[in-house]
């Protein structure tokens, strides 16, 4: 008999939609899946047997076919399990053979027929929804992130393959209860996560330059770098920028989330990332562990940076070809991976801060001659960060060493004061860009640049006088401007200023170092 | 018809091979006139008719002497550097630099590319010379110090080398100076590389000069000899940063072996890169502290007018604040903002503007210093 089910694969980055269909024909007994399964798929042949008895039914003597269709696309992963030990249930009558076209079932099986949580649930019943799917049978352990989604949808999570069984055949859980689904449990208002980043920027003694310029980075969204000493404090200041970075909105947590259940990260055991990823990432870092890679597919820090910060310490340092791989992300906000045939697209729009030294001894910034590097040396350690990199970074700034004295001094602004204005900057972005693809400065369309960023005739021609006098590039023009935006933003006002214009200015100083060099 | 009329090939050929048989050339050529009535003549001799009429033996004369091979590579030297479209310049050549001809170095054959008609329309040449590893410091006080001799009509002469000389040169393009590159290498190879951008632009507007023939790549020992050139050519030699074991300072010791004038700018007590400069001041080298001091020192009158302190009238009162603590000690944007009592975004707005129109500059760690306008 033959019997047809839904359920959801992994690919790469991406859910899709998988009907298994199971043949049971008289013959010789024997089990064989078909469609492109991997190691995984293939072992749970065992798994199923070992469930399907080990909960008290009879395993069918015949030959069984299973096919995973689509047939050409490649499956991984273990949430079959489930879907083809009650297709086959489902073949030799244990539950009637119904087709149930709005049901789909996902989950792992152990040997004694439990079932186990997986990966991606989020994505995959966003995809059912889509696909008109209403009735979802997952995990138990999964059910948080089930009923994350808006639409109201009925979600039974089961225990047992026993618990599965009994759903389709009644409609019941174990408990009795009917349809225990979202109207019940999804009405909780969702509440973004408060951080606690293990640095403060109460705890950095001075440094108020560079404290002003990451502010102006959180409130608009800007990727920074910082050039500065070793041990002046960098690494420190970019980790104390999670604790100033604006709360999530429900858009952007679940879209965070859907990325980490795909990656399998959950927060605090819950699959919702309510708080803003700070991914930070070390030098060593390759090329295929930043963008994403390998088989089967991992995700890259870029994708999990999501909606968030990634920091990149001793940028000069990382291998060229990752830093390389970054522009394609930082222009499109999302990263494209071809790997093994299969072309993915994956969401990665983060804010790059990245953090590294001015010449390779590091000194070069302190003075009295403790700089032991040539100009060479120092010129070709620069050269590593390549422009098209450099131009795709709004803030540049040079941090130094604070002064001995000056260690554990004053006590700094605390980072939660620093927070309330960034949120209310970022408000005034929200609501400017209500009917734009972009919620942030740093993100304006070129085609916009006019209509947001317009200043007045004699700015303009100040900034342009500014532009020559410092050697900077027309390129330039364009992050001055967005960054004029958002110091306007946090003054709470409309009109660009020449001040503004003058300030935003000073964040160009690598270019200006260039085009004095030359 | 003159000699060089009518085989030009076969007289530069015979500059240049008097000028290689032995150091210094003038005074080879010294020699071989006593017996010679020209160049020429030494070239067609025989090399048993040499042997006799020169009179200093085998030894004290290079063995290129009696070498034909010799001979013709110095004609093929010339031929190749008349086709590549290089302009030879000997002594007797109008265009051939006027204060070079006096100087006791003074190379036979020149090998230029660019305006070699400009080299004596200057009313003065000026040597920079200094450090290639140095700082951004010493490259504004270079540069600041050329820009501001421009309108005086004064050509800089450096060596196209990294760092001060680059400086040096771009000053001297960008402000619209006649310039002139005495290379170590062939006046066609572009070393350092990097500088194939102020290279490309000085053979436009200025003059590549070598003694070495085209296609020399650049020998260790071949750029104390062309400091030579570089003291020779110029009125004075300013010195504007080296450190104790920098070239430059063998060129400021040419310079006065020429008996030219050597300037040099002062630098801090404390820094390496800078003590050259210091130990030249030291030894009674001319000290710059403005551009002035270098018109004085090349007898040129500075008839513009001297601008005052008044320029801090045209400031609002922060800017004065943050102007005059700058004037007092360099400092960045957190020191400044501290000392003024401002926010740092304050400080910074300050700092363009101060910037912008001159009073104050940067350097590329972020510390701000009251600049003189030059």
């Amino acid at each position: 008999m033959f019997s047809k089910l839904n359920t959801f694969g992994i690919s790469g980055a991406r859910v899709f939609a998988i009907t298994v269909e199971t043949d049971i024909a008289r013959g010789i007994p024997n089990f064989e899946v078909v469609g492109l399964g991997n190691e995984a798929v293939r072992e749970s042949r065992k798994r199923v047997r070992s469930a399907i008895v080990n909960q008290g039914f009879p395993f069918p003597q015949g030959r069984i076919t299973l096919n995973l269709a689509p047939a050409g696309l490649r499956k991984q992963g273990t949430s079959l399990d489930l879907p083809i030990a009650v297709g086959i249930l489902m073949s030799m009558g244990a539950i009637p053979a119904r087709h149930f076209p709005d049901c789909a079932l996902i989950g792992e099986l152990s040997l004694d027929g439990g079932v186990r949580g997986i990966k991606g649930i989020l994505p995959m019943v966003v995809l059912g929804i889509r696909n008109g799917i209403r009735h979802f049978i997952i995990p138990a352990e999964n059910e948080e992130e089930a009923l994350l989604v808006k639409e109201e949808i009925s979600v039974y999570p089961v225990r047992s393959l026993g618990e599965a069984v009994l759903i389709l055949k009644s409609g019941k859980n174990r408990e009795g209860n009917f349809f225990r689904g979202k109207t019940e449990k999804g009405k909780i208002p969702f509440q973004p996560g408060e951080t606690q980043p293990e640095w403060d920027f109460s705890d950095v003694a001075g440094q108020e330059g560079t404290k002003r310029a990451l502010e102006i980075a959180a409130s608009g969204g800007h990727n920074i770098i910082m050039f500065g000493s070793a041990g002046c404090g960098k690494t420190m200041m970019a980790r104390c920028l999670a604790g100033i970075m604006p709360p999530m909105t429900f858009e952007e947590s679940f879209a965070v989330s859907q990325i980490y259940s795909i990656a399998g990260i959950t927060e605090n055991g819950s699959a919702m990332i309510r708080e803003r990823p700070f991914r930070m990432v070390h030098a060593g870092v390759t090329r295929a562990a930043l963008i994403g890679g390998g088989r089967p597919l991992s995700l890259g820090e870029v994708s999990l940076a999501h909606g968030g910060v990634l920091f990149i310490d001793e940028f000069s340092e990382v291998d060229r070809n990752a830093v390389e791989a970054l522009r394609q992300p930082l222009e499109e906000k999302q990263v494209r991976i071809h790997h093994c045939g299969v072309y993915e697209c994956v969401p990665a729009d983060f804010m790059l801060v990245a953090a590294s030294n001015p010449c390779p001894c590091g000194n070069l910034y302190e003075g009295n001659g403790s700089c032991t590097c040539s100009p060479l040396q120092i010129r070709n350690y620069l050269a590593r960060i390549s422009g098209p990199i450099l131009d795709r970074i709004d803030i540049q700034t040079a941090v130094k060493r604070v002064r001995a004295d000056r260690i554990g001094q004053k006590e700094g602004e605390p980072s939660a004061r620093i927070r309330e204005r960034v949120i209310r900057t970022r408000e005034i972005q929200t609501e400017r860009f209500r009917k734009e693809e972009f919620r942030v400065n740093a993100a304006i369309s070129r085609n916009c640049l006019e209509k947001y960023c317009g200043i007045p005739p004699a700015a303009r021609r100040f900034l342009s006088g500014a532009i020559e006098r410092f050697g900077l590039s027309v390129r330039a023009y364009e992050k001055i401007l967005k960054v004029a935006r958002t110091i306007a933003d946090m003054e709470g006002r409309e009109q660009i200023l020449e001040e503004d214009l003058a300030e935003a200015l000073q964040y160009r100083c690598m270019e200006r170092q260039e085009a004095e060099a030359a | 018809m003159t000699e060089k009329e009518r085989d030009p090939v076969r007289y530069y050929a015979a500059r240049y091979w008097i000028g290689r048989l032995g150091r210094p050339a003038h005074a080879v050529l010294d020699a071989l006139l006593q017996v010679f009535s020209g160049p020429e003549e030494a070239w067609e001799e025989s090399e048993k008719a040499l042997l006799r009429s020169v009179r200093f033996g085998k030894g004290t004369l290079s063995d290129r002497f009696y070498q034909a091979e010799f001979r013709e590579e110095s004609l093929r030297v010339c031929s190749a550097a008349l086709r590549k479209g290089m302009r030879l310049l000997c002594p007797e050549d109008g265009d051939y630099p006027a204060l070079l001809k006096e100087s006791s170095g003074k190379p036979l054959l020149l090998f230029c590319m660019g305006q070699t008609e400009k080299l004596n329309a200057s009313r003065a040449m000026l040597g920079v010379v200094g450090a290639r590893n140095c700082t951004a410091y010493g490259r504004s006080v270079t540069k600041s110090l050329c820009a501001a001799l421009a309108p005086y009509g004064i050509a800089v002469v450096s060596g196209l080398a990294r760092g001060i000389d680059a400086a040096a040169h771009g000053a001297a393009l960008e402000n619209g100076m006649f310039t002139v590159a005495v290379l170590g290498c062939g006046a066609d190879v572009i070393y350092p590389a990097e500088n194939a951008g102020i290279y490309r632009r000085i053979k436009e507007h200025g003059v590549i000069l070598s003694e070495y023939p085209p296609g020399t790549t650049p020998f260790k020992s071949n750029f104390p000899a062309r400091n030579r050139i570089i003291a020779g050519m110029s009125e004075c030699v300013l010195v504007s940063e080296a450190g104790l074991g920098s070239g430059a300072l063998i060129t400021a010791g040419l310079a006065l072996d020429e008996g030219r004038d050597v300037l040099a700018v002062p630098a801090d007590i404390d820094r390496a890169s800078g003590s050259g400069c210091n130990m030249l001041l030291k030894n009674g080298a001319g000290c710059v502290t403005s551009y002035r001091d270098i018109l004085s020192a090349l007898r040129i009158d500075t008839e513009k007018a001297e601008a005052g302190d008044t320029e801090i009238a045209g400031l609002s009162e922060r800017e004065r604040k943050i102007f005059l603590l700058l004037k007092k000690e360099p400092g960045d944007c957190d020191l400044l903002a501290e000392a003024a009592g401002m926010s740092v975004s304050d400080v910074r707005k300050i700092l363009t503007m101060l910037e912008i129109n001159g009073y104050i500059k940067r350097r590329s760690d972020g510390v701000y210093y009251a600049g003189q306008r030059p």
